[in-house]
């Protein structure tokens, strides 16, 4: 099976929201992660939203 | 200082091999695997860096039946990541059992539900760091009604589910756990809906399935 098209949107919620916190100083930055998230997420791709309709 | 940067925790090691000028290697740590580079520095937040993070996590999964992903940014020193892979040992074994010979589907919704949207504080330039995450923690969060029918569709090849209510920054999501080879009948059984609603991506390594090592 070919690969899947990997879209930015799930690029950023897979390894930014998801995936095992393996360090300390990452729990300690994950609100600041959550605002990358969300700014990345609505600057970059916001694919949630912008994807065209069928 | 030289620190382990992980991408992945695995069932079992494969040889070294190199994604964009980043040789990825195997430690053996408490009995567990991980799938590291050694370097000293974090890499630079970039769509460039979460793409090769995110190429090398798929690659791992393609060649190994269990991989638990990290988040980016897991840079750690090898004593420190030692000692926490000792300490939750059998949280990981558990995960890793889990994952074994199974991909990550993702379903997201396109619209956030109306209560969302409507609860929401918009975020200003003005507003802090701490009341902006604290006025997105009270959003309200439920999932939209078709998060039912999805669930009930695939209710037969899903050996786990999670649900993500959407915020203003993200609509809601499905994840689910199915076997490997169930991919087409997983896409096929979520195409009877017929919703315009609904996007269907994966297969992915198990991102959404990681377990929480952290109290």
């Amino acid at each position: 099976m070919p690969p899947p098209e990997t879209s930015l949107a799930d690029v950023i919620d897979n390894l930014l929201n998801r995936g095992v916190v393996l360090n300390a100083d990452l729990i300690l930055a994950l609100a600041d992660v959550d605002l990358i998230y969300v700014r990345l997420s609505a600057l970059l791709c916001a694919a949630d939203r912008v994807l065209p309709r069928p | 200082m030289e620190a382990l940067y992980v991408f992945a925790l695995t069932g079992h090691t494969i040889s070294p091999f190199v994604v964009a000028e980043h040789r990825v290697e195997f430690a053996d740590l408490s009995g567990l695997h991980a799938a590291v580079e050694r370097r000293s520095e974090l890499p630079a937040m970039s769509e460039s860096s979460l793409r090769t993070q995110h190429d090398i996590v798929t690659r791992l999964s393609e060649s190994i039946d269990a991989v638990v992903p990290a988040r980016f940014g897991a840079l750690v020193d090898e004593r420190e990541l030692r000692e926490i892979l000792a300490a939750r040992r059998q949280v990981i074994q558990d995960a890793l059992t889990l994952v074994r010979g199974r991909v990550q589907m993702t379903v997201r919704f396109r619209e956030a539900p109306e209560s969302i949207r409507r609860s929401t504080t918009p975020a200003s330039a003005a507003m802090s760091g701490t009341a902006y995450l604290e006025a997105r923690r009270s959003a309200t969060r439920t999932m939209p009604a078709l998060a039912a029918d999805v669930a009930r569709a695939v209710a037969d090849l899903a050996i786990a589910a999670r649900a993500e209510a959407g915020t203003e920054a993200s609509a809601p999501a499905l994840y689910h756990l199915i076997g490997r080879d169930c991919v087409p009948r997983y896409t096929g059984a979520l195409s009877v809906l017929k919703s315009p609603e609904l996007r269907v991506s994966g297969p992915w390594p198990p991102f959404a399935f990681a377990p929480d090592l952290w109290p």
